[in-house]
């Protein structure tokens, strides 16, 4: 693959960033809301007196949430405008991969992220008054958080490239993160989910990141060593990224042979 | 002559084709109140307990109220979105000058358009708890909720107003993206959707208390509490939504007469 072509991908991407630089703001900022508005129900739950000492458990949950929603939405939901604007057959003429756009993606899904949690922080401080944010062990912390962030391009990248063939549709992937959010122990420890869920989460691959990182941030116990669930989740990952190519791979050769299907209207 | 009846006859037309044609979707809409219900209990319930939920907000069925809420978020979900993007989506895809030519008055095109979507999301999704309602509280659990459809359609009226000022407002303000996504988010936080107004700072609750939608929630949170409330409160309630809907919709229609009288004097749209 030549250099400049994935100079080009991550140039088209950071233009459209700043073009689109309202519409970036604006996302980040109803993200925000939405989970404020979440929250805030959830703190109903509390004892009177005891409202906020839980915002610092959860802040870390939003972070891996943010990360995963919008890269996995941001990958696989732009393809709707991809396809409708005629794109995927003007890169396929000049010989270059879609998916080597789509890959560019997360240059997106990272900066709203980025600045969603910016949000989120300010807010949520204001609200408890005392630093939220504790690291006990960065190295942790870094791998899950890079481990999560490379299981999420990955699925985003496989649902795109689905989505080319069978037609995924955006609210699809909106109650995947939804259910990968009360079910895949991402706003929660493992621990202190019922144990049917504990279960659901474990066959998740993004729990065991999400373990790693409230081990690294607040040091809480997650359900093995992490010396297992390292390198456990290094595998996953691999896997998730093996697949991922294996999938593209495939359905890029399908398109050039049957062309695509659109998605329609979302 | 093309009257209201005619572009709400077309767009209930669309709408019905659209959901025909998009399955899935409309199954997703029997899905989202159960996942968002569950997102907060399950999120709720790591802090603390149902029953300090049920304290805090005052009512006697909490699932219920939760339930009812989330009928009432979608529900105006739904008609901001089908309203206030009702100009972007036409930006889009060229079509705004072309409506904006037609002989119809401006309000009347964009009250009509968005009327279909305020009367069918809103029955889908009571739909789609009605089954819970009735399994959790009984028969009266069911008559609860069809109560409660009567004040979302009562607060809908207002609520078309409302996004018709917003759309408006993506008229002067020629922005491309989105900004109807912003307002969502920001209508229900303010209106209290999961929790009381209270919680809020005060700036946020005068906001709230001029959204159609916080009455809702009202009604919403008075019909979890009692089997019958007391008349009073549920006619305050209606006059305040009544009082709002003639508000919001004289504002609405005043405003888009003069931007599109405006936007006509320049030629650009």
């Amino acid at each position: 693959m030549r250099f400049y072509k994935i100079k080009a991908v991550v140039w088209l991407h950071i233009l459209r960033l700043w073009r689109y630089k309202i519409s970036f703001l604006n996302m980040a900022l109803s993200i925000t809301l939405w989970i404020l508005l979440f929250l805030l129900g959830a703190l109903m739950f509390t004892p009177k007196g005891e409202l906020f000492k839980a915002i610092p458990i959860v802040f870390w949950g939003i972070i891996l949430w943010n990360l995963m929603s919008n890269t996995i939405s941001l990958i696989s939901g732009w393809i709707w405008y991809y396809l409708s604007q005629g794109f995927v057959e003007e890169h396929i003429l000049t010989d270059t991969s879609p998916f080597l756009v789509l890959v560019g993606r997360p240059i997106t899904g990272l900066f709203l992220s980025a600045l969603a949690i910016i949000f989120i922080y300010i807010t949520l401080s204001g609200l408890e008054g005392s630093p939220i944010i504790t690291i006990m062990d960065p190295f942790s912390l870094m791998l899950g958080i890079l481990t999560l962030t490379l299981m999420s391009i990955s699925v985003g990248l496989i649902l795109a490239a689905l989505s080319f063939k069978t037609g995924i549709q955006q609210m699809f992937i909106e109650i995947l993160n939804f259910i990968i959010l009360i079910a895949g122990g991402i706003m929660a420890p493992l621990s202190k989910l019922p144990r049917f869920l504990a279960y659901v989460a474990l066959l998740i691959p993004f729990s065991h990141s999400a373990e790693l990182v409230r081990y690294g941030a607040a040091g809480i116990k997650p359900w093995a060593s992490p010396a297992i669930i390292a390198p456990l989740s290094l595998i996953l990952t691999s896997s998730l990224i093996a697949i991922s190519i294996l999938i593209i791979k495939r359905i890029e050769m399908h398109i050039r042979i049957s062309g695509l299907r659109a998605i329609g209207r979302m | 002559m093309t009257g209201w009846f005619d572009i709400f006859r077309a767009y209930l037309f669309a709408d019905i084709c659209w959901y025909k044609n998009n399955r899935w979707l409309l199954f997703s809409y029997f899905i989202w109140p159960y996942l968002m219900v569950a997102l907060i209990l399950g999120f709720g319930s790591m802090f603390g307990s149902i029953e300090s939920y049920s304290e805090r907000l005052g009512v006697s069925s909490p699932i219920l109220f939760l339930l009812s809420s989330t009928v009432v978020a979608m529900s105006s979900i739904s008609i901001v979105s089908s309203v206030a993007e009702f100009v972007i989506e036409n930006r889009w895809s060229g079509t705004l000058p072309y409506i904006m030519l037609t002989p119809v008055d401006m309000p009347i095109i964009f009250i009509a358009a968005g009327l279909p979507d305020a009367i069918i999301s809103p029955l889908i999704t009571m739909a789609a708890i009605f089954p819970a309602a009735l399994y959790l509280e009984g028969l009266s659990g069911g008559i609860r909720v069809l109560t409660i459809l009567i004040f979302i359609f009562l607060g809908m009226l207002p609520l078309l107003g409302f996004s018709a000022l917003i759309a408006s407002l993506t008229l002067i303000a020629k922005e491309e993206s989105n900004v109807g996504q912003i307002i969502i988010p920001f209508l229900l936080l303010v209106s209290g959707v999961y929790y009381p107004l209270e919680v809020l700072p005060s700036i946020l609750q005068f906001i709230g208390r001029i959204m159609p939608v916080a009455y809702v929630v009202e009604a919403a949170r008075l019909f979890s509490k009692y089997m019958i409330p007391e008349i009073r409160f549920v006619l305050i309630l209606i006059y305040i939504l009544t009082i709002m809907t003639v508000a919001y919709n004289l504002l609405a229609s005043l405003t888009l007469r003069g931007i599109n009288r405006a936007l006509r004097r320049k030629g650009v749209v």
